[in-house]
């Protein structure tokens, strides 16, 4: 398809395009669900099409289209120019694209176990056999478990004379058991929520991942909450474990460093950011041991790709550096606005989702200790894991985040457990309290496969690394007012 | 950007499909869709999106095997390849505990979801509509934010026991946000037909409200008397249906509902039913199993009444499918789609003076209901226009606050609902719906 593609953009830059590309996708996806030791679903997709994005007189338009022929495409092509001349009688300030380096390069994602040559039946057993295993321990009333695979094959030309392939291949999955006595019902997952940990590497993840080692543990959590009381309320000090604070990192740094976001993209639905132009470099973020950064090239994230989808060379930047705000997600487009280059952080869902700014892998750096050692330093608090709600303001200050399980910790030992644990706060000040960070040790790349944002809704994989934290006097429970 | 309606297409290769005879039960699922979403910032274009996709999802059963495959490719190979995915998942795939049961020949309702004028509307003409409303509001100081989607589909399902049904579709939605400083006020519409979403007049109360939003003040977390406008009530229950309605949860227990059909657990002034063939809402003949759609109770006058179901979950527990099959490949189980809340006997704008002292909410934002779902406690920010209200009537706007709320126990304090309802978008295809009223209810809890 290289020449029409190539015919295309050529057409396109004739019609007066100042810019143009396109993307050529075929995503392929199996889904296995297991639910009480029975398989619940075991499904196949393929979808294939063609993205043009074309800017005209500064003003973007974008067409995508499932019939990859030379008339499909070519109809796609005027369409999106047809959008952009409406867009640019209207607009009265135009955009400017940063200069970028029309790469001519091919890159995958490495594995080692590819996924869609693992056998059903390995698969199957997996899922059915840890829930059915689950579902026969006393206090267990339904066990679910998920395995999710995907192979994006994605092509890139532009107008500049960019020619990209890439191949993603992204693995992953988990479980959660619910334990019930008829008057409630409690979950317990592993290896994270939402359906497991997501990352850019074949089934040697799952492997790794040890669902049946993991599943007397969870059990004897989730029976646990049953009986358990109500989380306390009042300011605690927290210790939150990796998959809770990576969806923290998710919501309170990755969303509102997104520079589409802060200059006002998405104002029309999910909302704006309060990392303001004005804050960059000078905004106290957080605690001097506070250092997140977002890197594309982390190995195995789910956020993990060598270039973005406008064909730039994706870059780490440091969002966070000792408390200090100190950078921005960006593109070509919102890259001028504070003075550089983009770092390759578009990508769109698929070949029909327009690139978009997204997080790719947003890591806290780790400090230092173990989580054990945090623990014994710890005299009178919480230690809290797994997400299980969320909720943030539209400017991604006021939030409120709820966990799957808490346990007390009274003279730096772990006591019972609480459940429908929540803890809420400001997010400057929140990052402000945090006075340690757990080591190399106990940090890992989590990753999640259903990060949402723009019109039309778009999700997207992305990676954060973690290990746990803690945060001083923090407000818990739901206060009865 | 869609090349016409296909009816004859699909169906064709949906009776080609299912009448293969290479399975116990074959089923077709394909929906077509063209969609333009013109998303608007500060009174600016910046995205135009334009996306022509189809899915072709085949599902069949050998005995009680069960395999699903989808392409979004109506190419005759693609769909052959997709069936033969299909029949190799069910073949190594284990047995389910059930047979699957999947509606023969159905009779549908007439139903007009496709208008002409949604069609033919071209994006020079649909951002010409929006940019009169940022020229409107442009003389206030108020700054425009939102989207102007429409799509253009069609949907088919076949099976291999006789079922056919088709039914094109189109759909309009208008979200606008307009600002001014931190003020911002918000409206929305949905419909099927474009000539009946006023897009200027919408876009001139967004900004009426921003323009009353501005100098909040402070208001410390209570218990306080609330008057929500449907946009807020349609968040909780939208929220509601989800964690509590459907048949997965119900059946693991983590639903509300569970071991509570035929309690109280609301107030009487609630009653919350589904139904796809009202045409108030974004009405659609059938599910996507091809199942009749029909009304089901959820909440009848504050009991709870019944749970939503498809072929699957039905199969699983022995009893019949309430007509709704979920979107092909959607893993989350079926869920009422086309909500409604029954509007009361209060006239809207009663409703200030009613409520007397206490805060008015328009909208909610980022509410989760996951917290605890099994007691619907909820959070979420309200957003978009809070305003103390003092002897019936505005006094200043407040700053956004966050609730977190017991959801069904705030609705059994409900004072009085509106007769007046309002239609929002509900899921992810566009023929979802929630229709509901404006809400008074005497003490709802604000943490934050």
């Amino acid at each position: 398809m290289k020449g029409l593609f190539v015919s295309i953009l050529a057409r396109l830059k004739r019609l007066g395009a100042d810019y143009a590309d396109i993307r050529h996708e075929r995503i392929t996806t199996e889904s296995l669900q297991a639910l009480d030791g029975e398989v619940e679903g075991f499904s196949t997709d393929t979808s294939a099409g063609v993205g043009i994005r074309v800017l005209y007189k500064g003003a973007w338009g974008f067409a995508a289209t499932n019939v990859v022929n030379e008339a499909g495409a070519m109809k796609a092509a005027e369409e999106a120019l047809a959008i952009a001349r409406a867009f640019s009688a209207v607009n009265a300030d135009k955009v400017r694209l940063s200069e970028a380096e029309p790469f001519v390069e091919c890159y995958s994602t490495p594995y080692i176990i590819d996924p869609f040559n693992v056998s059903p039946e390995r698969k199957i057993s997996l899922i059915a056999g840890v829930t059915g295993a689950a579902l026969k321990e006393n206090g267990i009333s339904s066990a679910e478990a998920f395995l999710e695979f995907s192979k994006a094959e994605k092509e890139f030309f532009s107008t500049e004379g960019a020619v990209i392939t890439q191949t993603i291949l992204t693995s992953g999955g988990g479980y959660h058991v619910i334990a019930g006595d008829g008057d409630d019902a409690q979950v317990r997952s592993y290896p994270d929520g939402h359906h497991g940990l997501f990352a850019t590497r074949g089934y040697e993840l799952l492997d790794e991942l040890d669902f049946m080692g993991n599943l007397p543990r969870v059990i004897i959590e989730a029976r646990s909450l049953v009986s358990a009381r109500e989380c306390p309320t009042g300011a605690r000090d927290i210790i939150i474990d990796g998959p809770q604070l990576a969806l923290q990192i998710h919501e309170s740094c990755g969303h509102p460093s997104e520079l589409d976001r802060v200059l006002g993209a998405e104002l029309g639905f999910a909302g704006g950011s309060f990392l303001t132009l004005d804050k960059l470099g000078a905004f106290r973020y957080g605690s001097p041991i506070v250092n997140i950064y977002a890197d594309p090239n982390e190995p195995f994230g789910a956020g993990s790709y060598r270039f973005d989808d406008e064909g730039v060379r994706g870059t780490r930047v440091d969002l966070v550096r000792e408390g200090v705000f100190t950078g921005y997600l960006t593109s070509r487009e919102t890259a001028p606005s504070i003075g550089g280059a983009s770092n390759g952080s578009m990508r769109g869902e698929g070949w029909g989702g327009l690139p978009i700014i997204r997080m790719s892998n947003i890591c806290m750096e780790p400090g230092k200790g173990t989580l054990v050692d945090l623990v014994s330093d710890t005299k009178d608090g919480l230690l809290m894991s797994v997400n299980r709600s969320w909720s943030i303001d539209d400017k991604r200050l006021n939030f409120q985040f709820g966990s799957e399980i808490a346990w007390e910790i009274r003279n730096g030992k772990l006591g019972q457990a609480f459940r429908n644990p929540v803890y809420y706060g400001t997010t400057p000040r929140f990052w402000a309290s945090c006075d340690a960070v757990c080591g190399r040790d106990d940090w890992r790349i989590w990753g999640l496969n259903s990060c949402a944002k723009g019109e039309p809704l778009q999700t997207a994989h992305v990676g954060h690394g973690a290990s746990p934290a803690r945060f001083k006097s923090v407000e818990v429970g739901v206060r009865k007012i | 950007m869609m090349n016409g309606l296909l009816k004859d297409r699909l169906i064709e290769e949906g009776e080609r499909i299912a009448g293969s005879k290479r399975a116990d039960t074959i089923e077709f699922v394909a929906n077509r869709e063209s969609s333009s979403t013109l998303r608007f910032s500060s009174s600016r274009f910046h995205q135009g999106i334009s996306v022509s996709d189809a899915s072709f999802h085949i599902r069949v059963t050998i005995g009680r095997k069960i395999g699903v495959a989808s392409t979004n490719s109506i190419e005759r190979d693609a769909l052959d390849r997709c069936l033969d995915e299909a029949l190799s998942i069910a073949r190594s795939t284990r047995e389910e505990p059930f047979l699957l049961r999947i509606p023969g020949p159905c009779r549908y309702a007439k139903i007009s979801s496709f208008f002409e004028s949604t069609e033919r509307a071209t994006n020079g003409e649909k951002a010409l509509l929006v940019s009169t409303g940022f020229r409107d509001a442009g003389r206030s100081g108020v700054l425009h934010s939102g989207a102007l989607s429409t799509a253009v589909g069609e949907i088919a399902v076949v099976n291999s026991r006789g079922l056919k049904a088709c039914h094109p579709y189109t759909f309009v939605h208008l979200s606008s946000v307009a600002s001014k400083g931190d003020a911002t006020g918000f409206e929305s519409a949905v419909s099927n037909d474009l000539t009946e979403i006023d897009v200027r007049g919408l876009m001139s109360a967004s900004a009426g409200t921003c323009l009353k939003s501005s100098s909040p003040g402070e208001s410390k977390p209570g218990v306080y008397r609330v008057l929500l406008e449907p946009a807020a009530v349609s968040e909780l229950v939208h929220w509601l249906s989800y964690t509590g309605f459907g048949a997965k949860g119900f059946h693991d227990g983590t639903s509300f509902a569970s071991e509570r059909l035929g309690e109280a657990v609301t107030g009487e002034k609630v009653t919350i039913y589904d139904d796809g063939l009202d045409a108030n809402g974004m009405a659609i003949p059938f599910d996507f199993e091809g199942s009749p759609k029909r009304r089901l109770s959820l909440i009848d006058k504050g009991v709870a009444s019944g749970v939503a179901y498809d072929s699957v979950t039905a199969s699983i527990e022995g009893r019949e499918s309430t007509g709704h099959g979920p979107f092909p490949g959607d893993n989350e189980g079926p869920f009422p789609e086309h909500v409604f809340m029954e509007g009361g006997d209060a006239a809207a704008p009663d409703m200030l003076p009613l409520l007397g002292d206490g805060i008015l909410v328009k909208s909610f934002h980022y509410v989760n209901g996951l917290l605890n779902p099994r007691e619907s406690l909820m959070t979420g920010m309200t957003r978009h226009g809070t305003f103390l209200v003092s002897g019936g009537a505005v006094k200043c706007a407040l700053r956004p606050m966050r609730f977190t709320e017991n959801i069904l126990e705030a609705f059994r304090r409900i004072e009085a609902v509106s007769r007046e309802t309002a239609v929002y978008p509900n899921g992810s295809f566009p023929l979802g719906s929630v229709s509901v009223p404006y809400v008074l209810i005497d003490g709802f809890s604000f943490t934050s």
